[in-house]
């Protein structure tokens, strides 16, 4: 908690929460990032559910370079957003349940893409990689609902 | 033309969403299906956007144009989503510069679409997989991406602008 409270009490979280423009900075690249992270691995599973077949899966995959960048504006927007209010994030269990949500969401997509690259291009998607499919999109779904709910959870705003 | 915030609210009383949407978990709730309509809106508008644009050769732009059915409903979702924001809040909404600014930049999309298919669509569909779209078609889907990355600039801005620190247009 004193570590937290030092933190908090540094010139760059201060600057990030007093700033005119630092913080919705963060919360739109944050939001922008994530949207694109959740809408395109949403699209591509729907792909291996069977949406558009006409188009062979491992077409669908060379939009990885989105879903990567999407990833990495996340994580350091999120961070950025964390270093702004580290006890309203890091003291919400909710949160920890965001970032485990996420992250089981994507290494799923992740191991379901690889699957899925493998895949002879013009068959269907077998039973089990659409059911993996379907927990995926579940879970980034979930994650995404559990980032907007952060905000009402939150006990501890400031130390 | 003025739009009274009161008129809204009341009818928004007489239908139980303004009730709804101060229960605990009403906001809240709303808010998620609204950034997850956002996000398919995404995932399907702006992949197809990011492909005329040349990204993700190999996959044929008449295929993907069968995502847009998907799009058009995570459109609806936000639209009814967002509807519910404003019944509950008018006048945190209709006074709002960042709010007006988001409505201007959907306007634009909507006309854009109006465009795409009046100009470029045909071609488009007609473009094998590793074709590159014509130009007019990638101008379009350029301001398309722009117009969705603004809304989404403009939507989070909205908090920064809230009443009753606010100016409008018409006021």
């Amino acid at each position: 908690m004193e570590q937290l409270q030092v933190f908090q009490d540094a010139g760059f979280s201060s600057w990030i929460r007093e700033s005119e423009w630092a913080l919705f900075a963060g919360l739109i690249a944050h939001t922008f990032s994530m949207g694109f992270l959740v809408g395109t691995a949403t699209v591509i599973n729907l792909r291996v559910l069977g949406l558009v077949p006409q188009t062979p899966l491992p077409m669908f995959l060379r939009f990885r370079p989105v879903l990567v960048w999407s990833i990495a504006v996340s994580i350091v927007s999120g961070i950025w957003l964390v270093a702004g209010y580290p006890a309203k994030a890091l003291l919400n269990p909710l949160f920890y349940i965001k970032l485990a949500i996420l992250v089981a969401g994507l290494v799923l997509t992740r191991s379901l893409w690889r699957r899925a690259s493998e895949l002879d291009p013009t068959s269907a998607a077998p039973m089990a990689m659409r059911r993996q499919a379907v927990l995926s999109v579940m879970l980034l779904v979930a994650g995404l609902t559990s980032g907007k709910f952060l905000a009402y959870t939150a006990k501890v705003l400031l130390l | 033309m003025t739009i009274d915030p009161h008129v809204i609210q009341a009818f928004a009383k007489s239908i139980g969403v303004y009730q709804f949407m101060n229960t605990t978990w009403g906001w809240p709730l709303v808010e998620s299906l609204h950034f997850v309509g956002l996000s398919m809106l995404l995932g399907t508008v702006g992949v197809f956007d990011l492909r005329v644009l040349g990204l993700g050769r190999g996959v044929s732009m008449a295929t993907l144009h069968r995502l847009l059915p998907l799009g058009v409903a995570a459109y609806a979702l936000s639209m009814a989503t967002g509807s519910l924001f404003i019944m509950a809040m008018p006048d945190q909404y209709l006074f709002n510069p960042a709010f007006q600014l988001k409505i201007g930049c959907m306007i634009v999309a909507g006309i854009n679409v109006i465009a795409y298919f009046a100009i470029a669509s045909r071609r488009v569909r007609a473009a094998g997989p590793d074709d590159d779209a014509l130009l007019a078609a990638k101008i379009i889907a350029a301001l398309s991406l722009a117009c969705w990355i603004a809304v989404i600039i403009f939507g989070r801005v909205i908090t920064l602008f809230r009443p009753p620190w606010h100016w409008c247009f018409w006021c």
